[in-house]
């Protein structure tokens, strides 16, 4: 639940799940219902009104990332929790390149090592080699998407918070995004996804949770 | 002027050192707290005097509040006992006082300059007196004095380095010819009056007590004997005095002192003479022997 | 003196930070402030630029503050800055004497070694932290000599660094940045300012004034610097679209008050004070 301009929005009630390691749970249920908020709830991007969000860290700590302190929160998007959102916000006239390896570099990566690994993933999922050296912002729509989402993954987060993240992308591209999703999944990534097809989720995720029945259900792979 | 003011100076009863005790006695308090605070400059009201502001008055100033019956003075301008303005101030100071004047500098007990320092080094018990122009150093860097006390209070120089590191940067060495800025007892920047550069080792540890006096800015600052003067200066660009290299004294033959360049009036030729006309004298007196 | 107890990677601790403007009276800070739209007290007519302001600052992180025009912001910095005298408050530097003096309450003299080894700073006007009399080298090379290093090639080593690492070229080294483009004279100004490789550094408002194009470079500059050399920055705007790309945490200042904080996805998709809702809300 949260609050904005003095009216009061009830998006989320009681939401009760689990996700472990190297799990994907798919979050599902009609639009507006708050799949979005739940994941930013979660990144702490909105302040929850109540509940807890228990994270256990790499060194086996348990984390309220509900009430933990803002340090502690910065702490875990740097090095372990990674967030997938609909638009890439970057500094203008940063070029793609640079974007990417910006990511790892903040992360402590060897900014040639960083590099490396910034051109293979850009041409894994297919992005031109003429368009590196370009700005972001000049990128179509599904280029700039599959952008965003190598920034998230690169650093291989320990949790993986993905908002509908192959929304405008063409079934190739999306086949090489979710084969990488997968291989980061293999890695014992937990991942969290909102998804707006149905065929996506179901290739990615071991079980749904619908927030309309409040339930968690099994789904085979 | 001063012939005409003299006799009536001794009609009407001039004080000793024609200043009144009074001024003199502002003018050592401020010269105590002078050499208390070496390179600190000390604020003090410059009396009106017989001869104009910017011909030595600071300088004549503090020469008159030192002075005793007992001792020997020397005036010096730009080393010369000889020139116009020194052989006026030495006319003024005998007339006040009746004190013994000399032209040798080991004789000498108080000895007021303009712009130079003697080549003889100045023993314990001496005193040399600055006439000084510009006494603030960071004058051309600042034009606030509100501002530039600050700096001095804070040891603030960084724009007095910056200026040295530009000067390097434009013409590949640094500019200033006289009144080499120097650090005091490693906290003030003080402006040595022009003096060349030759002669800023000659304050640096000195046996002398050195008074500088700035009638028309009213400030009075000093080095007490002893002091660290350091020339401000680069680790990797050291400061390095005038050289005259092949170069000698005319008259003397002197290879060891600050030489000016004169040209004969006729011939046009050009050559050097010792800008110290008593270390000249001195050394001409000691050949004959 | 009171000692606080600094956190773990803590760099700079302000504690209760107030700035006064004019005599002030017992009632200064109860009719001011963001109830009342104002920071004039109505019974004195004395400004109260900040009050009780407090906040941490950790290394490496880039913290934001954000508020309108007169909110406080630049007395903020200037205060940190000690190019206001804070009226009262606490204020403890990790880097100096391990934290355990209040920083607002030293000499003059101490005050300037802070600012000249453990500071830089970047004026919206880059008129106030350049000397556009001496060269952009000359500038670099003031602040080194303020920080004691007087040797003049490692000086001028150093400015050539840094000139390219913000992207001047070399040659401008011995030209006067009083023909500078803005920007480029903003970058100059960012170059003195990391001159003597300060762990905090303060940015006020920055890009204000700089045509995009400009803006971009210096924010790009800034993030890269920050990412590669650790430094502790305080980003003051009023521009929420700079505060997004650049910082991690912010706060947000109304008529001298820290009104909101928090990380700074947060405060710009989920403010949760009135005023911030408004500046939000008001974003192009």
């Amino acid at each position: 639940m949260h609050i904005r301009g003095g009216k009061t929005i009830l998006s989320l009630m009681d939401v009760s799940f689990e996700v472990k390691k190297g799990e994907f749970l798919g979050l599902t249920g009609p639009s507006g219902i708050g799949k979005s908020s739940l994941l930013k709830c979660i990144y702490r991007t909105y302040v929850p009104t109540s509940g807890d969000i228990w994270y256990t860290d790499s060194m086996g700590d348990r984390v309220n990332l509900v009430t933990a302190n803002e340090h502690e929160i910065l702490r875990l998007r740097k090095y372990e929790i990674g967030y997938i959102s609909q638009f890439l916000h970057v500094i203008p006239r940063v070029s793609a390149m640079d974007v990417i390896t910006g990511a790892l570099v903040e992360k402590g990566f060897d900014r040639k090592e960083s590099e490396e690994r910034a051109k293979e993933y850009l041409s894994r999922v297919g992005i031109p080699t003429s368009l590196w050296e370009m700005f972001p912002s000049t990128f179509s729509g599904g280029e700039k998407q599959r952008l965003n989402i190598i920034h998230a993954i690169i650093s291989k987060p320990r949790m993986l918070l993905l908002d509908e993240p192959t929304a405008s992308l063409d079934p190739n591209t999306k086949n090489e995004v979710v084969s990488l999703i997968l291989e980061l999944k293999k890695e014992g990534t937990a991942m969290i996804g909102v998804f707006h097809d149905h065929d996506t989720m179901i290739r990615l995720a071991d079980k749904q949770y619908d927030l309309k029945l409040e339930k968690t259900k099994e789904l085979c792979v | 002027m001063i012939e005409e003011l003299i006799p009536k100076a001794e009609k009407f009863n001039y004080n000793f050192a024609f200043i009144d005790e009074g001024a003199k006695k502002e003018i050592r308090r401020k010269l105590l707290k002078a050499i208390a605070i070496p390179g600190h400059q000390v604020p003090f009201a410059s009396r009106e005097l017989p001869i104009a502001r910017g011909w030595g008055t600071g300088g004549l100033q503090v020469t008159m509040a030192v002075i005793g019956p007992e001792d020997t003075l020397k005036i010096i301008d730009q080393g010369c006992d000889g020139s116009v303005n020194a052989i006026n101030l030495r006319k003024l100071m005998v007339k006040t006082t009746g004190v013994k004047t000399t032209f040798d500098t080991t004789q000498a007990t108080v000895i007021q300059t303009r712009h130079r320092i003697p080549e003889i080094p100045l023993k314990e018990g001496q005193v040399l007196v600055f006439q000084v122009p510009l006494p603030e150093p960071l004058r051309h860097v600042e034009p606030s004095e509100v501002e530039t006390r600050r700096m001095h209070a804070e040891s603030d120089y960084g724009l007095m380095w910056v200026t040295l590191y530009e000067d390097i940067a434009n013409w590949g060495s640094i500019s200033i010819g006289a009144g080499y800025p120097c650090k005091v007892n490693g906290h003030y920047i003080m402006s040595p009056s022009p003096i060349p550069k030759w002669d800023n080792y000659k304050l640096n540890q000195a046996e002398c007590l050195y008074l500088f006096g700035a009638g028309r800015e009213k400030r009075i600052y000093a080095i007490p004997p002893y002091t660290d003067v350091e020339p401000l200066q680069f680790e990797d660009k050291p400061f390095s005095v005038e050289r005259f290299d092949g170069l000698y004294c005319i008259r003397c033959g002197a290879t060891d002192s600050f030489l000016d360049e004169i040209y004969d009036e006729e011939t046009g030729e050009k050559y050097h003479v010792c800008s110290d006309t008593g270390y000249c004298d001195w050394r001409m007196e000691n050949k004959d022997e | 003196m009171n000692n606080i107890n600094m956190d773990h990677g803590c760099v700079l601790q302000v504690r209760n930070l107030s700035k006064k403007f004019g005599r002030g009276c017992p009632h200064c800070e109860k009719l001011t402030g963001p109830e009342f739209g104002s920071n004039v007290c109505p019974k004195c007519n004395s400004v109260v630029a900040l009050h009780h302001v407090s906040f941490d600052l950790y290394q490496g992180e880039i913290l934001g503050v954000v508020g309108e025009s007169g909110s406080g912001k630049s007395s903020l910095v200037q205060c940190l800055y000690f190019d206001q005298q804070a009226t009262s408050g606490e204020g403890y530097l990790s880097y100096y004497n391990d934290g355990e003096e209040n920083i607002f309450q030293l000499p003059q003299s101490k005050k300037r070694y802070i600012r000249n080894h453990l500071m830089g700073m970047v004026y919206q006007n880059p008129l106030l932290g350049l000397r556009l009399g001496f060269t952009s080298g000359g500038n670099i090379a003031e602040k080194l000599l303020t920080a004691d290093i007087y040797h003049y090639e490692t000086i001028r080593e150093r400015g050539k660094e840094l000139l390219t690492r913000t992207e001047i070229p070399e040659y401008y080294m011995d030209e006067k940045p009083k023909r500078f483009s803005g920007g480029m004279q903003q970058r100059v100004q960012i170059a003195k300012a990391l001159a003597n490789n300060p762990p905090i550094l303060l940015l006020d408002e920055v890009t204000t004034g700089l045509d995009v194009s400009v803006q971009a470079k210096v924010l790009d500059l800034i993030k890269c610097l920050q990412q590669e050399l650790n430094i502790s920055m305080l980003v003051v705007s009023h521009d929420l679209g700079v505060i997004r790309l650049l910082t991690n945490r912010t706060m947000v200042l109304k008529n001298g008050r820290i009104v909101e904080r928090g990380l700074t996805d947060q405060i710009l998709e989920d403010p949760q004070h009135n005023y911030t809702q408004l500046l939000v809300h008001s974003m192009l």
